[in-house]
This record gives structure tokens, C-alpha cells and sequence, in this order.
């Protein structure tokens, strides 16, 4: 297996666009990364974008982003997994560029949630949760529930997590929002979930990022200072119908085990994480899945501040979910983003101090009787 | 039950092959799991392949009435069509499967993690012809 690296990143603002096309906002974070990386379009030889079809905005999504670029003819991969979208079209680029098929890939992940309209995502009614009306943030409002039962975690430490990202958002000019949150505003938000009101959630919203990946074998050609992609790894979630422990996320936990395996790099060992906070809940339980403490221990580690900008494992120093935003398909991809500018140091205002080694998370999609539907983990080392 | 008025609305079932039907028989009505008849594994919604063995001689079996609430939340921002706020949760059943519920006839006071539930049958919502949109519910148990 070969070495691979990430030699240009770009993205654009999160937000809410609904005025442009999903097309355009792909075409402006793929134009910063190629311009980031240095490489020639001509040069890129397949294409893997992450993106949810959206109703009406249908399929080969990635196809016509591409035309409008000027790449076409070569292999174009369309990857759907929910929120993992994105980085798991990044996980198909690592694989087909590891096991030698190509040298040299695009990756995008892109979605346009405003033209929805507002409010919760509407639930699947082919799932016997969704037709009954599960809503995406009951399914954490019932994990936060449980946690808080059994290990004593508080609403205060959940919000904690949202003060902490929104905080790191307003020092990212890409942070859909750019405004610190307290406690009482916190409390005071509409309930979505009880117990976790809006501001517990994170929002919908527009967005794209592009990275441009290469082989070991051609990386000096471009880059002076590529970021290694230590380990790559996708899970699904198992299936379950019994009584599973639903304070815990099963495939978080193969996928990081996996992932510290083929790298060689532990939790103790990373510089920064960018953890899949689609929820205040979500981001204390990934502290016990990924080994950051123990099972139960997460509030007590945001009460800590150790996973502050300046705490010793600074967690989601660009916002997170919860301030950059989430628009699923790109969500993956500027994680990666976040990772490479950071390990460049060329992270302005939120700079992790000599960060050498970043771990991005993301998982997603309420699936019945799974623990979700996909999980990607990537290490990245400088 | 309702389904005694004299009416042209029909009490359709939120989807076939999950209870049996109150008017059916005067027995009890129940949850339906699947068995698998090679290792004994239950599910809920019944299964048509086996999660553990991959056989598809399952068999449908009577789910418990009773069981424990493992978790639950009051929706506060529903999705389109339904009132807010309303209860769901996850209910424990003793044959070791979990069943997603809407919880009914809580208050503050009842609903509880731990709490102990027995399945009831109620409305879901109306169609838009009118006709009933029956589910089954679990409740906390009174005393």
C-alpha cells in the first residue's frame, strides 16, 4: 500500500445560500484547493464527491460540478452516507490511491439544505422510528437522557460544548455562525428534544470544501509541505434490535481502535480532533468513544476545559457542527480542511499551537436498529 | 377502542404485520416479533432473515405487554403533520428486544428512565380521507 497526502484544501463559507447553485458553490472550494495544491485540472485523474440528493437537485450531482470546472471524461464517483458523505468519499479517494489506481484525485463534498425550507430534516417513513415520529435530534435528546441516568452528566456540561464551539467559531471566518452563546441563552432556546433545545443542535445550512489527494510516489512534485493521511477508515454501524448501550457508539470505537492501529498514533498522541458534533451530547460521548476518557467521564472533561483551543486536546477549534454548521455533504470534507490548515499552521485566530497530528470524526444517519449508519475516522500527521 | 361508531372511516393499521388487530377474535392484541426457528433470536420489527444465522425460517410469536422505558423525550419541534408535544422513547421488553415507542397518558410525575410500561393501541393521526391511523403505544404503568 502506498502513501497518501493531502497537498490543497479549500472551502467556502457555511451558510445559508439559497440563491446559488449547488454547482457554483463546489466549482469555488475545488478552484481554492487546485490553487491551494498547485496541481494542473487536466492533471486530475478521478473525481469522488460527497453529496445527499437532495430532493431536486437529484443525481450526478458530482458530474455536473465537474463540468463546470472543465474536467470531464474521467471516473466520477457520486458517494452518499448521510452525514459521512463527505468524508466518505474521501475514504474512497485514500483506498483507490493507497492500492495504486490512481495518482491523483479530487475530493468534494457539498449540500444545500436552505432550499428545504426551515426546521428539523424530515424523517424517513420507510423506517418504523421515522414513520412514527422520530425526528433526528430525539434520537440524541434520548441518548442525553440516558447518559445523564447513568453517569450523572448534566444539561450544564451539554451546553458547555456549545459555548466551547461557538466560541471557536467566531475566530473561523468560515463558521456559519459567528457569535459566542451562554448558558441562560442555552436554557432559554425553543426545546427541540427535551432536554436539548436549538441551541444544543446544530443548524442546517449551505456549504462546500474540496481537498486534492495524491500518491507518495508523485507528492513532491507539488507540495513542500503536504499532510500525510496516516489512516483512513469507514464502519457501518451493526445491527442490534436488542438492548444496547445507547450512551455508546459502537462503531465510533472499531472505527478509532482501527484507525490508531494502522497509524500507530494513540489518543494521547493528537494535537487536535474535529469530532462529528451534530449535537451537545454527541460530542461528550465521542470524548469516551475515542479514548479521549473514560466511559462516563466526557462532562466531567468539558467541565476540565481540556478540550479548549487552549486546553491539552482542543476539540473542534473550527466550531464544529454546532458553529461552523453541518451541510452533510460537505461536512466531512472541511474537517479535513480544518485538519490541514491547522497542521500548516495556517489556522489565524484559532490556531492550535504546533499541531503536528489531527484526528477528524464524523458519523451519521439514524438507520433502525443500527447505532447509525456510517462512521469515518482520518488521521492526519504533518 | 374506537371502531364502534357507525362510519365509512376505516381504522387502518400504521403498517401491516407489526400487532394484531384489537377487533380480531376478542383476544388480547400484541406486538408480533419474529422468532428465528434455527437459533431462537427475536426481533422487533419482525425480521424476514435473521440478523444472527442468515435463515429465513422465521416464525411470528406474541412480544410481552409489558417492560421497561430505557429511554425517552418529549418533542418539542415536530416534523410535518404531527402536534407537538408528544413522547417517545425506547421500551424494554423481557424477551431482550428493544421496541421504539410513542409514549402515552404521561406526566411529569410517570415518566421516568426505569419506569415500568404496558402496551395500549391508540390513533396515530388521520389520513387524509379521514380514516384512522391506528399504532400501538406503551404507557406507564398506574400504582
Amino acid at each position: 500500500m502506498r502513501e497518501v497526502y493531502v497537498i490543497g484544501v479549500g472551502m467556502i463559507r457555511f451558510g445559508k445560500f439559497p440563491e446559488v447553485t449547488i454547482t457554483d458553490m463546489a466549482r469555488r472550494a475545488f478552484r481554492d484547493a487546485v490553487k491551494d495544491s498547485g496541481v494542473k485540472p487536466k492533471e486530475i485523474e478521478a473525481a469522488f464527491i460527497g453529496h445527499v440528493r437532495q430532493p431536486g437537485q437529484g443525481a450526478m450531482v458530482g458530474q455536473r460540478i465537474m463540468r463546470e470546472v472543465g474536467i470531464t471524461g474521467i471516473p466520477i464517483l457520486n458517494v452518499e452516507n448521510i452525514c459521512s458523505s463527505g468524508s466518505s468519499a474521501f475514504w474512497s479517494a485514500f483506498h483507490f490511491i493507497s492500492s495504486g489506481k490512481f495518482d491523483l484525485a479530487a475530493v468534494i463534498g457539498v449540500e444545500q439544505l436552505s432550499v428545504l425550507g426551515k426546521g428539523v430534516l424530515p424523517p424517513r417513513q420507510d423506517d418504523l422510528e421515522g414513520l412514527q415520529g422520530m425526528i433526528l435530534p430525539s434520537y440524541f435528546a434520548m441518548v442525553a437522557r440516558r447518559h445523564m441516568h447513568e453517569y450523572g452528566t448534566t444539561i450544564e456540561q451539554l451546553a458547555k460544548v456549545s459555548i466551547k464551539n461557538h466560541r471557536n467559531g467566531c475566530l473561523n471566518p468560515y463558521s456559519q455562525f459567528q457569535k459566542e452563546v451562554t448558558l441562560e441563552e442555552i436554557a432559554s432556546s425553543p426545546i427541540v428534544a427535551d432536554p436539548l433545545t436549538v441551541l444544543h443542535c446544530c443548524p442546517t445550512g449551505d456549504g462546500a470544501a474540496a481537498a486534492i489527494v495524491c500518491s507518495g510516489d508523485i507528492v513532491k512534485r507539488f507540495s513542500s509541505k503536504p499532510i500525510q493521511v496516516a489512516a483512513s477508515v469507514l464502519k457501518s454501524g451493526s445491527y442490534d434490535g436488542g438492548w444496547r448501550d445507547l450512551t455508546t457508539n459502537d462503531q465510533t470505537i472499531r472505527a478509532s481502535h482501527e484507525a490508531y492501529e494502522l497509524s500507530g498514533v494513540g489518543p494521547e498522541d493528537l494535537d487536535l480532533i474535529e469530532l462529528h458534533d451534530c449535537f451537545t451530547i454527541a460530542e461528550i460521548s465521542h470524548y469516551e468513544n475515542l479514548g479521549l476518557c473514560e466511559k462516563g467521564d466526557g462532562g466531567r472533561l468539558i467541565d476540565e476545559r481540556k478540550t479548549e483551543l487552549t486546553g491539552k486536546i482542543p476539540v473542534n477549534p473550527s466550531g464544529g457542527l454546532l458553529a461552523k454548521g453541518h451541510p452533510l455533504g460537505a461536512t466531512g470534507v472541511a474537517q479535513l480542511v480544518e485538519i490541514v490548515w491547522q497542521l500548516r499552521g495556517e489556522a489565524g485566530k484559532r490556531q492550535v499551537s504546533n499541531a503536528q497530528t489531527g484526528l477528524a470524526h464524523c458519523v451519521g444517519g439514524v438507520v433502525d436498529g443500527l447505532d447509525l449508519g456510517a462512521c469515518t475516522i482520518h488521521i492526519l500527521k504533518r | 377502542m374506537a371502531g364502534e361508531e357507525k362510519s365509512d372511516k376505516k381504522i387502518i393499521p400504521i403498517r401491516e404485520g407489526l400487532f394484531s388487530l384489537p377487533h380480531e377474535s376478542g383476544e388480547r392484541s400484541y406486538l408480533i416479533g419474529s422468532r428465528c426457528n434455527v437459533c431462537a433470536q427475536i426481533s422487533f420489527p419482525p425480521r424476514k432473515v435473521c440478523s444472527e444465522c442468515f435463515s429465513e425460517e422465521m416464525e411470528s410469536i406474541p412480544l410481552s405487554s409489558k417492560g421497561k422505558l430505557y429511554t425517552y423525550t418529549i418533542i418539542g419541534y415536530p416534523p410535518p403533520g404531527l402536534a407537538v408535544p408528544y413522547a417517545i422513547g425506547y421500551v424494554d421488553l423481557p424477551e431482550g428486544v428493544r421496541v421504539f415507542s410513542i409514549i402515552t397518558d404521561w406526566d411529569q410525575e410517570s415518566l421516568k428512565v426505569g419506569a415500568e410500561v404496558e402496551l395500549t393501541f391508540g390513533k396515530f393521526k388521520e389520513d387524509k380521507d379521514g380514516n384512522e391511523i391506528l399504532t400501538y403505544k406503551f404507557r406507564p404503568v398506574k400504582g
